[in-house]
């Protein structure tokens, strides 16, 4: 059967293969006109794509590292037992693993798998894309030492604290995870991992580059995915549409929230990217972009997908979801920021 | 997909994506995609997909009989679905050596709209900086920049532009005017929009929509909707080649 499937598979490519070449030739000989759009789809896709990929790939090769590197009482040793304390350490790791929201999906499961509550995980999983050294830098970059920094630091801080507890106080909480990302000790079906102590310095770095390419392509699949969802959104939905919408105190948030999620931007650079909206947006609505556009957007949900329950993910979507909005109305109404 | 199939597959695509990184740098279109300021990380992202690949490909013998042993009993059923579906990391090497590369142009302010006016107004730490150069070799976003930053945009009144940028036809001016627009990237394409200077000129009709133009002449302000734009009273309006670097990087 698996042979067959195999067979089929390989035909099925080599077909493939060929009807590709024939399409480049054409394409070079110009007897096949690119449809405008689909150029379009193409350059936002690739866009995307190459701009997140190096992301991916440092977070997988931190996650490699973190695997071969650190052992499960070591990162056990950091841990406070505290709710509160974990959720909060969870939300300040980051400061130490500069990674964005691409990194931080495979670089969060390796540390389940070591062992590091989903609480804790969570809400790592959640501020590290904003509180961490590069993207703290650029948003001093766009914003100077203003409110804008401090709200977007301390928000996101509140908000990914607040759900770790949430998630803290589930009495099985590795039911939260999927099976696959759950340490082996706590039932999951995966053998004791080999002691990688013992070995050679050489073998645990080609280790290392092996399981980040083993991730590159589960995390990888998502982000492909998730960066086509937008391009074809970005090609399809005109954004002006969008953009009139963005006057009321309430309406403004909701609409870069969407816009976030749209755009699907990495959080190192979305500081820079949402000065284009600062004076047609309030500012509570451009928080909102900062806050919960690192948190959630296509590709991360995706992503998200492969560690966590479909529940736990719509939970994790739907909580910071609600803060975000909340926090803004309130800056919108009640103050003069 | 046996073992030995999707290791040769995966090593194969790292390879590809390092390669196609590298062919898009080294062709110039990388400006098409991603701001400037990202090449670095996306040269050495190049280097580590090849040297990824060249590891998964090298060493594949020894990991098969490692991972198969290892995870023999676990993610049987999951592997062996989710092996084909390594295939989806092809799709980007597949598109971007098919599809021609084109940098955006000016048919996306239909959705995008033009965003002068909402471009740096912010408190941003480099103000004034833009004004260092000499009118003449001011670019769009220098200008765009310098009428935001500046109380009276009337100050710069009667100085020469020299710009190039494409022909974008707005509905609300008037016959004789149209603008010239250029697409500014912070990030990525994905975050591309349109800021533009007006143009007064009576061939302004003739000019063809999203042709590149090089224009010179005198600045003025125009209001447009209750906002204050550049205006270019043109003296010369020359059809130019598509710059090598389609978009501006503020």
């Amino acid at each position: 059967m698996k042979r067959a499937l195999d067979f089929l598979g390989a035909i099925g490519l080599g077909i493939l293969l060929v009807f590709l070449f024939i399409a480049l030739q054409s394409i070079n000989s110009g007897s096949i006109a690119i449809p405008d759009q689909l150029s379009l789809f193409t350059t936002i896709f690739l866009g995307i794509f190459i701009e997140a990929a190096p992301f991916l790939l440092f977070g997988t090769l931190a996650s490699g590292i973190v695997e071969v590197f650190f052992r499960r009482e070591q990162l056990q040793r950091f841990i406070p037992g505290n709710p509160l304390l974990g959720a909060l350490t969870g939300g300040l790791m980051g400061l130490f693993f500069p990674v964005c929201e691409c990194g931080v999906v495979p670089l969060t499961r390796r540390l389940f798998k070591k062992g590091l509550p989903p609480s804790v995980g969570v809400a790592f999983l959640l501020a590290s894309p904003v509180l961490n050294p590069i993207v703290i830098a650029s948003t001093y970059a766009a914003y100077g030492w203003g409110q804008m920094l401090w709200l977007r630091i301390s928000l996101s801080l509140v908000i990914a604290v607040s759900v770790g507890l949430i998630f803290s106080i589930q009495k099985y909480p590795w039911w939260l995870l999927q099976p696959g990302s759950i340490a082996p000790i706590m039932g999951a079906s995966e053998d004791t991992p080999e002691d990688t102590h013992s070995l050679s310095l050489v073998t645990r770095v080609q280790r290392v580059l092996q399981l980040a390419a083993e991730e590159f392509f589960e995390m990888g699949r998502y982000l492909t995915i998730g960066a086509m969802l937008a391009a074809l959104m970005q090609t399809f939905i005109p954004q002006s549409a969008l953009l009139g919408l963005g006057e009321g105190p309430f309406s403004s948030i909701i609409v870069m929230i969407l816009l976030a999620v749209i755009l699907s931007i990495c959080s190192t650079v979305d500081a820079f990217v949402s000065l284009a909206f600062l004076g047609t947006f309030t500012n509570g609505s451009i928080l909102a972009f900062l806050v919960f556009g690192p948190m959630v957007d296509i590709k991360s949900t995706l992503m998200y997908l492969q560690v966590f329950r479909k529940k736990t993910v719509v939970y994790l979507i739907l909580l910071p979801l609600l803060m975000t909005i909340l926090a803004g109305v309130f800056l919108n109404y009640y103050t003069q920021f | 997909m046996s073992a030995k199939v999707y290791r040769i597959l995966q090593g194969l695509i790292l390879l590809g994506l390092g390669w196609l990184l590298f062919e898009k740098f080294f062709t110039g279109k990388l400006y098409y995609y991603i701001n400037e300021r990202f090449f670095g990380l996306v040269i050495t992202a190049a280097v580590g997909l090849l040297i990824l690949g060249s590891v998964v490909l090298a060493y594949r013998k020894e990991h098969f009989h490692h991972h198969d042993h290892e995870h023999a009993h676990e993610h049987h059923h999951d592997e062996r679905g989710n092996r084909w579906a390594t295939a989806i990391v092809a799709i980007p090497l597949l598109l971007g050596f098919i599809i021609p590369s084109k940098p955006l142009d000016s048919n996306v302010i239909q959705s995008r709209g033009i965003a002068n006016d909402a471009l740096f107004t912010s408190s941003s730490t480099n103000q004034g900086l833009e004004l260092s150069a000499p009118a003449d070799q001011r670019n769009i976003l220098d200008w765009v920049r310098a009428f935001n930053y500046s109380e009276d945009p009337r100050e710069f009144a009667g100085q020469t532009a020299d710009v190039i940028g494409f022909v974008y036809h707005d509905p609300r001016l008037p016959e004789d005017q149209f603008l010239v627009g250029r697409l500014t990237v912070t990030c990525c394409v994905a975050d591309a929009f349109a800021i533009g200077m007006v143009v007064e000129s009576p061939q302004a009709a003739e000019m063809a929509e999203n042709a590149w133009v090089h224009v010179r002449g005198e600045v003025q302000t125009v209001e447009v909707e209750g906002r204050t734009l550049p205006l270019i009273i043109s003296e010369s309006i020359k059809g130019t080649d598509p710059p090598a670097q389609p978009y501006l990087f503020p």
